[in-house]
């Protein structure tokens, strides 16, 4: 028979269980969204090689922050995948472009999860990060949608998933970073 | 000092007030305790002001935009937020008939409903103020309303970017 304090140990377990997977899998979608920049700002010059390199080094720094907080909260941070599958390999900067927008649409989305977790210090970082998201995505396409990540301008693009090998640029796009 | 002695007369007159103080007591117990107000629960609180302040920035967006039309976008996202944030009030609270509009809007603190032309740079600072609010608005909230304002906040950071260029 369960006791009050066995109840409320198991909740915590359970809470806390809840908290770290939400962080890995923002830490996934860092990745993730590392990796997608890094093939994108290859193929663009100029304002948009300026945009997709800022944009790679904001996704770096949340990536940072979130080991930090996982290892705090006595998780292990998942390591970076040797490559993952995205909806589209970029060969033009239209495609690194299209990518990068793909990559903050999942980005938000993974983050508006982490909004829910019941700690205050990863609520503040992950509405945050989904505004800089926002922002940054508005920065590479001028739309904007009333709620983001509640109700996506276009079809929910699947999860990010890692892969051992790079996708060929003419495979479908069923999967996008992020998620 | 002596201590004073309690007389048997001092214990019955004692005894006689006791009596009387008990049933005093019994008296009011009797009585119906007066009702008192459940204290404000914080998160309906915070969504009035939120919603308030939503319908401030209707306000303005409504005067901005009869000037320049390519506004109205700004406007109707808004309206988004302001529906889905009086969705989440529970049905006491919610006006019975509570059009979205700036016509339900609270008044402005600082002269926010004040005649005249509203400038690209007032909206901008208001949409600044109210995205770098949400994060903190949301600590403490339930999980679904911290996701709402998360994405509010997100929208209105997107909206500050896209009022620094031509529309």
């Amino acid at each position: 028979m369960s006791t009050v304090s066995t109840v409320s140990a198991t909740t915590t377990v359970s809470a806390r269980d809840a908290l770290l997977a939400a962080l890995l899998k923002a830490l996934a979608a860092e990745h993730a969204a590392v990796y997608a920049y890094s093939l994108g700002a290859a193929r663009v010059e100029g304002r948009q090689r300026s945009l997709l390199t800022a944009a790679h080094a904001a996704h770096r720094n949340r990536r940072d922050q979130l080991r930090t907080l996982i290892n705090g909260r006595g998780g292990t941070p998942v390591e970076a995948e040797p490559s993952y599958t995205l909806p589209l390999r970029p060969g033009t900067s239209a495609e690194a472009v299209r990518l990068a927008t793909l990559v903050e649409e999942g980005v938000t989305a993974v983050y508006l999860e982490l909004v829910a977790v019941d700690d205050g210090p990863v609520r503040r970082l992950a509405a945050l990060a989904m505004q800089e998201s926002v922002t940054r995505s508005y920065g590479l396409r001028p739309e904007i949608t009333a709620l983001p990540g509640l109700r996506p301008a276009t079809p929910s693009p699947a999860p990010a998933t890692p892969t051992t090998q790079a996708t060929p640029a003419d495979a479908p796009a069923s999967a996008a970073p992020g998620g | 000092m002596r201590p004073r002695r309690l007389t048997r007369r001092a214990l019955i007159r004692g005894g006689a007030m006791g009596a009387a103080v008990a049933a005093m007591a019994g008296c009011a117990a009797n009585e119906p305790e007066p009702v008192a107000p459940a204290p404000p629960d914080p998160q309906v609180e915070l969504l009035r002001q939120v919603i308030a302040g939503k319908e401030r920035t209707i306000a303005l967006y409504e005067r901005a935009a009869a000037d320049e039309p390519a506004l109205l976008p700004f406007l109707e996202r808004h309206k988004v937020h302001l529906a889905e944030l009086r969705r989440r009030l529970p049905p006491a609270t919610t006006p019975a008939t509570a059009p979205v509009t700036a016509q339900t809007a609270s008044p402005a603190p600082s002269g926010g409903a004040s005649p005249g032309k509203v400038s690209r740079t007032r909206l901008r600072d208001t949409e600044r103020k109210a995205a770098a609010a949400r994060p903190k608005q949301l600590q403490s909230v339930s999980p679904p309303l911290a996701q709402l304002l998360a994405s509010i906040g997100a929208c209105e950071a997107a909206h500050v970017q896209a009022l620094s260029r031509p529309l």
